[in-house]
């Protein structure tokens, strides 16, 4: 299995992937741009893609320890049972179970905090190689040794 | 239709907003646009109004749209979560 990425944004810009998000609780199933973040302990969607999912949080639970990042902590809800679907690179489906989707929602949401995209953490990227390549424009996943 | 090819319509709609970033940026200046089928099909100052809109609109071609902040304003992201 291998899905492949991209970067976007110029030098200095990130690499992405792109998801399918379904959420059969909230009969959600919409795509996500997500940031490859090594540094995230865990898949997140942040307060952008929150509102083109259409997610209801009053139907999440709330995250019991906090959810700390840069910025401070911020209020973090709970989708239980989602699913990422990804296409690999021979075109077939691929899909990540998450026991725990976090969401975040910040209490100020001005124009730059719905700039941060979602974030696909280690909790899927721990499962798998991960070769990040800006040279050679080459971001990979792959369950290949 | 399928995730592979829902997936496929999507990235073809992202792909697009990257490439025509700049134009987009000097056009719906501070705006959000809508994608889909590589056009702006909308596009709105408040996202929730935008995506609430869409949702209405498009039923389920909706989850095939890139929906975009675009501006000329720089941000540098640090991000850990």
């Amino acid at each position: 299995m291998r899905l492949r990425g991209y970067f976007r944004d110029g030098a200095l810009g990130p690499a992405y992937i792109i998801a399918i998000v379904s959420i059969p609780l909230l009969k959600i199933e919409q795509n996500v741009e997500f940031l490859i973040d090594t540094g995230a302990t865990k898949t997140t969607i942040l307060d952008r893609d929150a509102i083109t999912l259409g997610i209801s949080y009053a139907k999440l639970s709330k995250l019991r320890q906090p959810l700390l990042g840069l910025g401070g902590l911020v209020e973090t809800y709970v989708a239980r049972d989602a699913k990422l679907h990804f296409k690999t690179e021979e075109g077939l489906e691929h899909n990540e179970v998450l026991p725990e989707l976090l969401v975040v929602k910040h209490r100020k949401v001005d124009d730059n905090i719905m700039r941060i995209p979602s974030v696909l953490g280690r909790d899927i990227l721990n499962r798998y190689k991960l070769v990040y390549d800006k040279q050679h424009a080459t971001l990979l996943i792959a369950d290949e040794t | 239709m399928s995730v592979v090819e829902l997936i496929s319509r999507a990235a073809e709609n992202r792909s697009w907003v990257s490439a025509n970033y700049v134009d987009l940026a000097r056009k719906y200046r501070d705006r959000w646009v809508a994608v889909l089928d590589k056009a702006v099909i909308d596009n709105d100052k408040d996202l929730e109004k935008l995506a609430k809109r869409l949702r209405k609109r498009l039923d389920k071609r909706y989850a095939e749209v890139a929906m975009e902040y675009v501006t000329k304003k720089p941000l540098v992201m640090v991000l850990v979560i």
